[in-house]
C-alpha cells in the first residue's frame, strides 16, 4: 500500500496562496505588500477551482500564485521597506525625545530604494518597455496637471511634468506623431516610436477635481514605477536622435525674456519653462546628420520589386504627412488650449508662437506680417490682418488626421464647424463613409477667391465629360502646393489652370494626329504600381476561390453576396452625394450670376 | 425717605415730654460745633474759599466709534488672519553666536598653521574631512532625479558571472533568481487606452452621437431590469396594505376543514395506507436453502456475461472497419471539444476575473446629451475624470483588485473650535460650556 494521500496537498491548493498568506510569508504590511506587488508587476489571480484552493470554502478571496510571492522573497526592496519601517521608529523615538540633532541625521539617511533593476528585469529589452508605454504615459499625462496636496507628493509631480515635456520633445523632433483625437474624456494621442504604435490620453487642462472612489496610494505607486521607466525610455529615445539628454534648447537665450524674470525664479526654474512651452528645438551632440536615406532593404523581405516599390511608396507619402506643417507660421490666441496645439503644430513641422505676456516661450509678436495662421476660438475678432487665415483649432486636428491640409474655409472664425471624426475607427471595407471622412477633396482648395474659384468651376464642369481621374490629380497637386503659398495665391492658381488647360489641347491635338503617319519622340512608360499590384492580388484571390471545397463553398458565397450588398449601397451612397453636391456647385453658381 | 407717624402722646404730663426725640437737634449742635474746630461755620465762608478750578485733564473713557454704513465690515475671511490668542509669540534664541563654527575649529587650525600635531592625528583629521565629503556626495547621489543617468538596455550582458561557480553564486546571492515561465505576461489582452468610441468626439457628427447614446442607454437598460427583477421577487410578492388579509381570514383559514360536510372526508377513509417498502415479516425470512440459490444463480449470471463477452471479442476481429469509424469519431468529437475549450480560454483571457470580495464595476460611459453640445473647445466642459478611468481600466485588466472605500472609523467625536478671530473670550466661553456638558 502506498503512502494515504491527503487533501489539499498537491495540485491547485499548493499552486495558490491567499493575500494574507503571502503577507505571513513576506513579513510586510498590506500597503507595503500592495507597493511591491504593482512595483514588481506581480498580479493577483483568479482560480479556475476555487474550492480546491480555498481548501473546502469558496469565499471569494484575493489570490496569488505561489511562485510570484516566492519570486518576491529574493526581491532586495523588500529589505528597503523593512529599514524603513525601523527608520520611522526611529525618527519617532528621537523625536518625541527632542534629540533635533539625531532626527536630522537620521532624515539625512533615511532608505530609499531604485527600481532601476526592476525596470530592467520586467522589459528585457527595450522594445518590450517601449510596447507598454500606454499605461506609463497616460499615467504620466495625468499626474502632471495634478496640484500639490497632501494626497500627491511634489516630487511625483515634478518628475511627472519634467518626463513628459521631454517625451512630448522627442516626439515632436522625432516627427512620430500620427492621430489626434478630440474627446470630452480627453485628448488621444497615436504616435509611432521605434515602429511599435502607442496610444495615450492627455487631461484637458482645466482645473482638476479629485474622485474620492480612487486609490490615490495604489495610483502614486504606478506613477513611481512609470517614471522611473519613462527616465530610461526618454534617456535612450534621446541618444537614438543624438539629442542631449537632459534637454538643452537650440538657443536658450532667444527668447525675449520678459521684464524682472530673473528675479522672479530661479535660472533652472525659467529654463524648464521655456522648455515646457515646446516651441524651440533641442539642442543635437555634435552635427545633425543627414536625412536617412530611405532603407534598400525595407522590413518587408521578398523578392517582389512591386511590394518594395509600394513601400517605397508609402515611405514617401509619410515623410509628407511629417512635414504637414512646414513653411506655415502659426499664432495661438490666449483661449486656445496652448500645450496641446502647439505640441501638434510643432511635430507636423510648424513654427507657433502666443502673446508674450501670456506665457513664457513665445517666439514672435502678433504683429508679425509673416505669420500665415492665426488660431481663434472666439465668435468674432476686432483687428484682423489681412495677410493671414483666422481660424478655428480645430482645422489643424482634422488636418493631422485627414493627412492634408483642409480648406481653411470651413473653419474660419465664427463658422459652423463640420464635426470632429475619431481617427481612430477602422473603416470596414465596402461600407459606405462620408468623402468628408474619407478625405476626399470635395470643395474648392482653401483660399477663397470668388473669381479663380469661379474659373474653377467652369473648368471642372468641362472636365466632367471627359476624364474625371485627371481633374482629381490636378486638385490633389493644389492641394500639396497649398500649404507653401501665401498671398500670390491665386495668380499661381491662375497659371495652374492655364497649363492644365493647355495639357488637355495637347491631347486633343494628339488625337487629331494620329490619324498621319509620324514618328514621335518616346515617352516613359509611366506604371502604375497599385494598379499592377491590385491585378496580381486579385488573380490569386480567384485562383483561391477556385480552391474552395464544395463543403465551404455555400458560406463564401453568402459572404460575397453581403459584401456585394453592402457595396451596392455604398454606390448609392456615393451617387446620392455626387448629385447632391452637383446641384449646391449649380445653385452657388445662380446665385452668383444673379 | 419716608416719614414715619409720630406716636400720638399727651403733652399735659411732663412724664411723657422726657420721651419726645431730640436725635436731630443733637446732631445738628454737634455739627456745627465740629465745624467750629476745624476752621469755621461753612454757611459764613465765601465761594472763593470753598471751591477751586481742576487744572489736571480728566481720563476719557474710549467710546466706541460708531461705524458708518459706508465702511465695508470686516470680512468673515480675514478673521483666520488674526492672531491667535492661544498662540504664545516665538521664543527667539537670544544666545546664538554666529562665529560658532569658526570658534571650534579654531584650535584646529591653529594646530595646523603652526604644525604641531602628529602624523597620526594629521592622518586622522584628513580622513575626518574625508568622510564628511564622501557623506554628503553619498546623499546627493542618493536623491532621485528624473533625467536618468545611464542606458538601461546598452550594458551587455556579463559572461564572466555565469562563469563563477554555480554554488557560490547562489550562496552569495550573485545568481540571479529565476523567472517564473509567466512572469512578463500580462493577465489580460485588452490593451492599456481604449480610445473613446467616436461619439464621444467634442464635436461628433449625428450618427456617432447617437451611437454612443445607444451604447450608454443599453447599459441603463439593462440596470433598470435588475432593478424591476428584485422589486418583482421582493415587494410584488406581497399584497398591498387594502389587501392584506385581516383577522377574520386569518381565523377562517385556520379553521378551514373543521366545520366541512363530512361527506367528502367519508370518502377519503377508505383508502388505506400502503407503505413502499414494508417491513420485513418473520415469516417471509430467506431459508438458507434460498440463499444459495440465489448465489449460485448469480454466479451463472456473471458466467454467461463473461462469456457472452469473450464471444463478441472473438468476433470483434470482423468488425474492425467499424471500430476504426468509432475511433475516429471519438477523435473528432475531443478535438471539437478541446477547439471549443480553446475558445472558452482565450475569452477567458479578456474577461475580467473576480479578485477579491468586490466586484468590478464598469464605469458608466460618458456622453454629452444632445442639447449639452457646444461644438466649440473653448466652451467644452470635459467628462468624467481620468484618474478614475485609468484607476477602473486596471481593475478591468486584472492589474488590482476593485477595492472599496473603507470609512474611518473614529472612536471619539472631534471637538470643533471656535476660530481664533472670534477673541479669545467666546472661544473660553464656548469651550467651558462644552465642558460642562
Amino acid at each position: 500500500m502506498g503512502k494515504e494521500k491527503k487533501k489539499y496537498e498537491s495540485g491547485a491548493a499548493t499552486a495558490y496562496i491567499s493575500r494574507s498568506q503571502a503577507l505571513r510569508k513576506l513579513q510586510l504590511s498590506l500597503a507595503d505588500f500592495r507597493r511591491l506587488c504593482i512595483i514588481k508587476g506581480i498580479y493577483p489571480h483568479e482560480p479556475r477551482h476555487k474550492k480546491t484552493v480555498g481548501k473546502g470554502s469558496t469565499a471569494p478571496k484575493t489570490y496569488y500564485y505561489l511562485k510570484d510571492i516566492q519570486f518576491l522573497l529574493h526581491e532586495p526592496i523588500v529589505n528597503k521597506f523593512r529599514d524603513f519601517k525601523s527608520f520611522l521608529r526611529k525618527i519617532k523615538r528621537a523625536c518625541d525625545k527632542g534629540d533635533d540633532e539625531r532626527a536630522e541625521r537620521l532624515r539625512q539617511n533615511k532608505p530609499k530604494y531604485k527600481l532601476d533593476h526592476i525596470v530592467k528585469e520586467r522589459y528585457p529589452t527595450f522594445i518590450d518597455a517601449i510596447r507598454d508605454m500606454d499605461d506609463c504615459l497616460s499615467m504620466a499625462f495625468l499626474f502632471s496637471t495634478f496640484p500639490k496636496s497632501r494626497k500627491t507628493h511634489v516630487e511625483l509631480i515634478n518628475r511627472c511634468k519634467i518626463q513628459t515635456v521631454e517625451f512630448m520633445h522627442y516626439i515632436i523632433s522625432s516627427k512620430s506623431l500620427r492621430k489626434v483625437f478630440i474627446s470630452i474624456k480627453g485628448v488621444y494621442y497615436q504616435a509611432e516610436v521605434m515602429g511599435q504604435i502607442i496610444t495615450w490620453v492627455a487631461p484637458h487642462k482645466y482645473a482638476y477635481d479629485h474622485p474620492t472612489d480612487v486609490d490615490y496610494k495604489i495610483m502614486s505607486t504606478f506613477v513611481e514605477f512609470y517614471t522611473t521607466m519613462l527616465g530610461f525610455i526618454n534617456y535612450r529615445l534621446y541618444t537614438s536622435l543624438s539629442l542631449h539628454y537632459p534637454p538643452k534648447l537650440e538657443l536658450p537665450g532667444s527668447i525675449d525674456t520678459s521684464i524682472g524674470e530673473k528675479e522672479m525664479c530661479s535660472e533652472q526654474d525659467a529654463l524648464t519653462e521655456k522648455l515646457a512651452a515646446l516651441t524651440q528645438t533641442l539642442q543635437m551632440m555634435g552635427d545633425a546628420p543627414d536625412d536617412p536615406q530611405p532603407d534598400e532593404f525595407p522590413a518587408i523581405l521578398s523578392d517582389d520589386p512591386d511590394l518594395i516599390e509600394k513601400a517605397k511608396v508609402e515611405q514617401e507619402n509619410m515623410k509628407k504627412f511629417q512635414q504637414l506643417f512646414k513653411g506655415l507660421k502659426f499664432f495661438l490666441n490666449r483661449e486656445v488650449p496652448r500645450e496641446c496645439l502647439t505640441f501638434i503644430i510643432r511635430s507636423f513641422g510648424g513654427v507657433v508662437s502666443w502673446e508674450k505676456s501670456l506665457a513664457v516661450g513665445s517666439t514672435y509678436s502678433e504683429d508679425d506680417e509673416t505669420i500665415t495662421h492665426h488660431i481663434v476660438d472666439r465668435p468674432s475678432m476686432s483687428n484682423q490682418y489681412l495677410s493671414r487665415f483666422y481660424i478655428q483649432p480645430q482645422w489643424v486636428f482634422d488636418s493631422v488626421n485627414a493627412h492634408r491640409l483642409l480648406p481653411v474655409e470651413e473653419y474660419f472664425i465664427g463658422a459652423d464647424l463640420p464635426p470632429h471624426l475619431s481617427p481612430f475607427v477602422e473603416e470596414t471595407e465596402g461600407v459606405y463613409a462620408p468623402p468628408e471622412q474619407l478625405g476626399v477633396e470635395t470643395t474648392d482648395s482653401g483660399i477663397d477667391n470668388a473669381e479663380s474659384s469661379d474659373e474653377e468651376e467652369d473648368v471642372e464642369q468641362d472636365e466632367e465629360d471627359g476624364e474625371e481621374g485627371e481633374s482629381e490629380e490636378g486638385e490633389d497637386e493644389e492641394d500639396e502646393e497649398f500649404g507653401d503659398e501665401d498671398e500670390d495665391d491665386d495668380e499661381e492658381e491662375e497659371d495652374e489652370i492655364k497649363e492644365r488647360l493647355g495639357k488637355r489641347k495637347l491631347e486633343e491635338d494628339k488625337s487629331s494626329a494620329k490619324k498621319r503617319m509620324s514618328v514621335e519622340a518616346g515617352q516613359m512608360e509611366s506604371v502604375d504600381v497599385e494598379k499592377r499590384l491590385k491585378k496580381q492580388t486579385d488573380e490569386e484571390r480567384k485562383l483561391a476561390e477556385m480552391m474552395i471545397p464544395k463543403k465551404n463553398k455555400r458560406l463564401y458565397n453568402k459572404i460575397v453576396y453581403k459584401k456585394k450588398k453592402m457595396a451596392q449601397e455604398a454606390k448609392i451612397l456615393t451617387e446620392k452625394r455626387a448629385d447632391y453636391d452637383k446641384k449646391q456647385r449649380k445653385s452657388k453658381r445662380k446665385q452668383k450670376a444673379e | 425717605m419716608e416719614r414715619k407717624a409720630k406716636k400720638r402722646l399727651s403733652k399735659n404730663k411732663k412724664k411723657t415730654w422726657k420721651k419726645t426725640d431730640v436725635q436731630d437737634v443733637e446732631d445738628h449742635l454737634e455739627d456745627q460745633r465740629l465745624q467750629e474746630r476745624t476752621g469755621g461755620l461753612l454757611a459764613e465762608k465765601t465761594d472763593e474759599q470753598l471751591f477751586f478750578v481742576d487744572s489736571t485733564k480728566p481720563v476719557e473713557e474710549p467710546v466706541p466709534a460708531k461705524r458708518s454704513r459706508r465702511d465695508p465690515k470686516p470680512l468673515k475671511c480675514h478673521s483666520a488672519l488674526l492672531p491667535d490668542p492661544r498662540i504664545k509669540p516665538a521664543r527667539v534664541a537670544h544666545n546664538i553666536r554666529r562665529d560658532n563654527l569658526k570658534r571650534k575649529c579654531a584650535k584646529k587650525v591653529s594646530d595646523i598653521q603652526n604644525d604641531v600635531l602628529s602624523p597620526t592625528r594629521k592622518e586622522a583629521l584628513h580622513n575626518q574631512v574625508n568622510a564628511k565629503l564622501n557623506r554628503q556626495t553619498r546623499i546627493r547621489s542618493k536623491k532621485i532625479t528624473p533625467h536618468a543617468k545611464f542606458d538601461l538596455w546598452g550594458g551587455e550582458i556579463d559572461q564572466t558571472k555565469q562563469e563563477d561557480d554555480d554554488h557560490f553564486a547562489t550562496v552569495t546571492r550573485k545568481k540571479p533568481v529565476k523567472l517564473p515561465s509567466y512572469h512578463n505576461k500580462k493577465p489580460s489582452s485588452l490593451p492599456a487606452v481604449e480610445v473613446a468610441l467616436p461619439g464621444a468626439s467634442y464635436n461628433p457628427t449625428y450618427d456617432d452621437h447617437q451611437q454612443l447614446l445607444h451604447v450608454a442607454n443599453k447599459v441603463e437598460v439593462k440596470k433598470l431590469k435588475v432593478e424591476e427583477k428584485i422589486l418583482r421577487q421582493t415587494d410584488h410578492m406581497f399584497p398591498k396594505a387594502d389587501k392584506a388579509p385581516t383577522k377574520q381570514d386569518h381565523l377562517q383559514e385556520m379553521s378551514a376543514g373543521l366545520y366541512e360536510e363530512e361527506d367528502d372526508s367519508e370518502g377519503e377513509e377508505d383508502t388505506e395506507y400502503t407503505s413502499i417498502n414494508p417491513a420485513v415479516r418473520r415469516d417471509k425470512k430467506k431459508t438458507p436453502q434460498t440463499r444459495r440459490k440465489e448465489k449460485e444463480r448469480k454466479a451463472k449470471e456473471t458466467q454467461l456475461k463473461l462469456e457472452k463477452l469473450k464471444r463478441k471479442k472473438d468476433t470483434e476481429l470482423f468488425r474492425i472497419k467499424s471500430i476504426q469509424k468509432d475511433v475516429t469519431k471519438s477523435i473528432k468529437q475531443h478535438s471539437e471539444k478541446m477547439a471549443k475549450q480553446q475558445t472558452k480560454r482565450a475569452e477567458r483571457k479578456d474577461k475580467t476575473q473576480r479578485l477579491g470580495s468586490n466586484k468590478f464595476e464598469a464605469p458608466e460611459t460618458e456622453l454629452k446629451l444632445s442639447d449639452e453640445l457646444v461644438g466649440s473647445l473653448r466652451l467644452l466642459k470635459p467628462e468624467g475624470n481620468l484618474l478614475e478611468d485609468r484607476y477602473k481600466s486596471m481593475q478591468k485588466r486584472n492589474i488590482i483588485e476593485p477595492r472599496k472605500r473603507v470609512k474611518v472609523y473614529r472612536k471619539y467625536k472631534l471637538k470643533d473650535y471656535k476660530k481664533p478671530g472670534h477673541g479669545a473670550q467666546a472661544y473660553m466661553n464656548s469651550y467651558k460650556a462644552k465642558g460642562k456638558k
